[in-house]
């Protein structure tokens, strides 16, 4: 039995929100940013619905405040160090290792924002969570990224299939675990596939093997004894590509909201979640809360689409 | 009336009956051994009631509740007792005016102050830092446009330069390069640094013109006008990064740019500058009238062509000049240098 998600925002109401969260943004000098973010996040999660029940969007503006208040120093001793070390006779290698710190702060700030993510939203009043390192993450990126290096890209299905397997099988919703089931080599094919046919396509290859890794990786996991199916082929995820592009370039970025209406409508169309979902037994987790949310991945431009 | 409770602790949805109470609400299912009481100054309104979409309440006692009302009589029944609603359907005009208001008088009072605080804050910032600024901004520029000229005729702009600062009494250390560059143009980079596009070079009828624009770009060098532009401009650009987040289009408008004052300055310390080395300034004001006037705008920086050669006239002292530089001299320079495309 298949539960398809379902995705009933307004994307003039979207619009209308992210313009007073703008608006609000440019009067207050920036500091409505996480009061209008966390009112996006707010609407989009309460107009994403499963089996009629609604999702939540728990996180507050406070919380994000405060991480960005945390984070904030901290990007600002990294761009003092960056601009010290000019100086330095090894300039060369200084400059390596603070691009390698960055890729990793880049990764390790997105696993935590992730992290916060998961644990303020909830389905039927339990919230996701998510253990693991955000450390560990960071250093596995770059051990990846070093390794897509070495292979040509070659490896790109092997290592995002890694990096997801990490990220899922710390997850859990309530009391159970989400469970990542893929080998990864599947993705092989299709990366090869993709890479060859790079400069005939100019890049647009890349689209289909974007697809393939999305049907692969969802398709392969588990919340419990819940599967979940994705359905997304190269033709639909073109078509979203394109769309959501013209809207953006055409519209000068005005149209943003329709442009991120179009992702959630497409995202609510492809997920589906198979089996009966009596979820009765789902307890919330024990471990839960996490003060503050988000800091350096809002200022690694990295949190996320909304 | 009816809505849908999440318990918080399992994955199970209770339907259950509202019944409003003087100080909140009491849900209760029966058969399902619900029976709570939710006070009103408990409650927030996570989301409202909209086209048929339920309204959300949370509870701060039990934050993992939930409660999803469906009717909307209900929700604004609720509302109207004065339960917070945290994001809100409605805009506040009000405050949105307010805000405008705020924010409008915080940008003028930013706008006219800065220049005052920036010449205050240059004094606290080790020169150091501003001769890296300067460094990186003239190393990209000589990446993207490349020197123009080759060594020997790079020495000679450099000895000119250094005839000028001779006179100057200044301590400061200035480097000039000469870019590839098709616009007749120069500028002064914090940190003593000071870039001619090659443009120039063919732009002045003399080199006692192109000498006066390089006084006039050491003026801004000398009195920090350079230093305090790109305090003003980072503080601004903060303020727009704040505001609008990081837009290039935005962001460029505020570029090094000095205020009209400063441009005035710096031609005030070019003409003592020109004379004091026995240079010609009619010359630095012949070069104003070869230039198109279009600073005629209230918001533009620079004081009209018009006003600056009437200033230049004004200070300056009739006598004969020598010749900044030998005409041979100066073509071999020009000779030695690519012409621009």
């Amino acid at each position: 039995m298949k539960n398809n998600f379902k995705y009933d925002g307004n994307w003039h109401r979207l619009l209308n929100i992210w313009l007073h969260a703008n608006i609000m943004r440019i009067l207050t000098l920036g500091f409505y940013t996480f009061w209008g973010r966390t009112r996006i996040r707010s609407y989009i999660l309460h107009s994403f619905s499963l089996q009629s029940d609604r999702f939540e969007y728990l996180g507050s503006a406070k919380e994000l405040l405060k991480g960005f208040l945390i984070a904030f120093p901290v990007w600002v001793i990294s761009i003092v160090a960056l601009f010290r070390a000019e100086d330095s006779p090894y300039v060369d290698l200084i400059a390596i290792a603070l691009f390698l710190l960055f890729y990793f702060l880049f990764f390790a700030a997105s696993y935590n924002s992730f992290k916060y993510r998961m644990n303020r939203i909830a389905w039927r009043g339990i919230r996701g969570h998510l253990s693991g390192s955000a450390t560990k993450y960071g250093l596995y990126a770059i051990w990846y990224a070093l390794f897509d290096i070495l292979t040509l890209g070659l490896a790109m299905g092997w290592t995002d299939h890694k990096m997801y397997k990490y990220r899922t099988n710390k997850l859990t919703f309530g009391n159970i675990p989400v469970r990542y089931i893929g080998e990864g080599i599947e993705l092989f094919k299709p990366n090869l596939i993709s890479i060859v046919f790079i400069p005939v396509t100019f890049g647009l290859s890349r689209i289909y093997y974007r697809a393939r890794k999305h049907r692969y990786l969802y398709s392969n996991t588990f919340i419990g004894p819940f599967r979940l199916h994705n359905d997304e082929s190269t033709r639909s995820l073109l078509i979203l590509y394109f769309k959501t592009t013209l809207i953006i370039g055409l519209s000068f970025g005005l149209l943003y909201p329709l442009a991120l209406h179009l992702n959630m409508k497409y995202m609510a169309k492809h997920f589906s979640l198979s089996g009966d979902l009596n979820t009765d037994a789902v307890k919330q987790a024990a471990e839960f809360e996490k003060t503050s949310g988000e800091g350096l991945s809002s200022l690694l431009g990295n949190s996320g689409m909304f | 009336m009816k809505a849908s409770f999440f318990d918080g602790r399992h994955a199970k949805k209770y339907l259950v009956e509202i019944q409003l109470n003087q100080d909140g609400i009491s849900i209760q299912n029966i058969e399902q051994k619900i029976d709570q009481i939710w006070l009103f100054r408990d409650m927030r309104m996570l989301e409202a009631f909209h086209e048929d979409r339920p309204a959300l309440l949370k509870n701060k006692q039990h934050p993992n509740q939930s409660l999803f009302v469906e009717d909307q009589v209900l929700a604004d029944i609720i509302l109207l007792h004065g339960v917070k609603q945290t994001n809100p359907h409605k805009i506040a005009w009000f405050t949105l005016l307010s805000l405008a208001l705020l924010a409008t008088v915080f940008l003028i009072a930013i706008y006219i102050s800065a220049p005052i605080m920036s010449k205050h804050i240059v004094k606290f910032i080790p020169e150091s830092i501003f001769q890296k600024l300067g460094k990186s901004l003239v190393e990209s520029q000589i990446y993207n446009d490349h020197l123009f000229c080759d060594q020997e005729a790079q020495s000679m702009i450099t000895e000119l330069v250094n005839k000028l600062i001779a006179n100057s009494n200044t301590n400061k250390e200035i480097k000039s390069y000469i870019v590839n560059n098709p616009i007749a143009n120069a500028y002064a980079a914090p940190g003593g640094y000071i870039v001619i596009f090659s443009g120039l070079l063919y732009h002045v009828r003399s080199p006692e013109q192109l000498a006066g624009v390089i006084a006039h770009e050491l003026g801004h060098s000398v009195l920090n006008h350079s230093e305090v532009a790109t305090i003003n401009n980072t503080g601004l650009n903060l303020i727009i990064l704040a505001m609008f987040g990081y837009q290039p289009k935005i962001h460029n408008l505020v570029l090094l740019k000095y205020s009209r004052d400063n441009e005035l300055e710096a031609d005030q310390f070019a003409v003592d500058l020109l004379e004091k080395s026995d240079i010609d300034p009619y010359e630095f004001a012949k070069f104003f009238k070869s230039l198109p006037d279009k600073s005629t705008s209230f918001f533009s920086t620079h004081p009209t062509n018009r006003k600056r050669i009437t200033e230049v006239y004004k200070k300056t002292v009739q006598k004969n000049y020598k010749p900044f530089i030998p005409k041979a001299k100066w073509e071999q320079m020009l000779n030695r240098c690519a012409k621009p495309e």
